[in-house]
């Protein structure tokens, strides 16, 4: 009994302070609030993440047409969009600008940017960030 | 610690039916939305999907056999970690809030040595829940000013319709004016007294009420107003699955009667969910829109 108490003792304990730790990576990584179960939602509003891929070509810098892409890097993309919103800087897109790249063989560089959107809790006006992630050949 | 959220009152025969019952809305409950999940166009792969239905359909069904009883939440771990992994990093709140939960019937054995213990351990996971949705209420700063209220009230998002009728209609306009994707925009802030304070009521309750439910002395008022506070608010957020886990996790703590009729009321409802579900009673697109995934 007493290894019960102790297992059911310890889950609680992770139940409870899982939440602190996750909002030091919400503020460090920018992870979504709403979601790895600390049961932060509805405590801050939660806008989609966007994600743009931009490509580089002799004549300029033009959007890359999403569709046109093999259907496996679509499939990464679209993966990627999801764990990004969710874990923010913890997934990096490095893996996808390259499959981009490698399947752009007309481009000599893959932008991804992303832009998260947050209510400023001091001035309650939107606060937009924008990273732009880089991959050359 | 653990004995704090204790029954004297209920003894061992009460722990073991309160568990019973629990146990089988929960079980039915991640049945229910199994089922929901089925029908939705998620990208979630089918073959564990159904595996993890055929598990929870023989959890069920285990629930249900006094002899056999608490195996049902030994059989049905297993299948929601498989939704877990599934759903990862997508998955909802109150699907961390079913495996916990179910985690916890676990350790329930057949003599009911651990029944008090588990029970205890259960109403103590309700107790926590709560204060921590209240704790992150205060610790992101939108509540005090009543900012993530007006935010959704300006998108005419979730709980708009139980918050902006205290506002006057050309601050809901202001409110709704704003390009919440343009930096810079707003401020989504009102006021209105009234919303501010009803802004402020919801963490303070959120903090409040589990100390009330754990005591003994308040336990059954706390419990009532609990029960409203979270209905109210499960439905102002259209989360219909987060309200029936969490009522019938709040009922744990309610005289025995009530909490069982909260779990029969449960279990008819994810009946209907299922047939809605599964279009064999109309109401499909209500079942979708109320975040049952």
């Amino acid at each position: 009994m007493t290894a019960k108490r102790n297992a059911i003792a310890a889950l609680l304990a992770i139940v409870a302070l899982w939440p602190v730790a996750h909002r030091v990576l919400v503020a460090r990584y920018g992870i979504d609030p709403w979601k790895l179960g600390a049961f932060a939602m509805y405590a801050t509003p939660n806008l989609p993440v966007l994600v743009a891929v931009v490509g580089t070509t002799t004549s300029g810098t033009t959007v890359i047409d999403e569709a046109a892409l093999p259907v496996w890097v679509r499939r990464d993309l679209d993966r990627f969009r999801v764990e990004r919103a969710a874990l923010g800087t913890l997934r990096d897109p490095e893996d996808v600008g390259r499959a981009i790249l490698a399947a752009r063989p007309d481009v000599t560089s893959v932008g991804i940017l992303i832009q998260r959107t947050t209510l400023d809790p001091a001035t309650a006006t939107i606060r937009v960030a924008t990273p732009r992630y880089v991959y050359t050949r | 610690m653990l004995a704090l959220a204790g029954d004297p009152v209920d003894g061992d025969t009460g722990a073991r039916e309160r568990l019973r019952w629990f146990r089988r809305a929960l079980v039915a409950w991640g049945v229910a939305r199994t089922v929901v999940w089925t029908t939705l166009d998620a990208p979630l792969d089918p073959s564990v999907l159904a595996a993890s239905l055929a598990l929870l359909v023989v959890a069920l069904g285990l629930a249900w056999v006094p002899r056999l009883e608490t195996l049902a939440s030994r059989v049905a771990l297993p299948a929601l970690l498989a939704q877990l992994a599934l759903t990862f990093p997508l998955t909802p709140n109150h699907f961390f809030l079913e495996v916990w939960a179910t985690a916890l019937l676990a350790f329930a054995d057949r003599a009911g040595a651990a029944d008090a213990l588990v029970l205890a351990g259960l109403r103590w996971l309700t107790a926590i829940v709560l204060f921590v949705t209240g704790c992150q209420k205060l610790a992101y700063g939108h509540y005090r000013h009543g900012d993530f209220l007006a935010f959704m009230v300006g998108r005419g998002d979730r709980f708009a319709d139980l918050f902006a009728w205290v506002l006057p209609a050309d601050e809901i306009a202001r409110l709704g004016s704003y390009d919440a994707f343009r930096g810079g925009s707003g401020p989504y802030r009102v006021a209105s007294v009234p919303f501010v304070l009803m802004s402020n009521l919801v963490w303070i309750a959120e903090l409040a009420l589990p100390a009330g439910v754990l005591a003994a002395r308040t336990r059954t008022v706390a419990t009532v107003a609990a029960m409203a506070f979270v209905a109210a608010l499960q439905l102002g957020a259209r989360e219909a699955g987060f309200a029936f886990l969490y009522l019938n996790l709040l009922a744990l703590f309610a005289p025995a009667p009530l909490a069982k009729g909260v779990a029969a009321t449960s279990l008819a409802a994810f009946g209907g969910i299922v047939l809605a579900a599964l279009g064999i009673l109309p109401g499909s697109a209500l079942v979708r829109a109320w975040h049952l995934w």
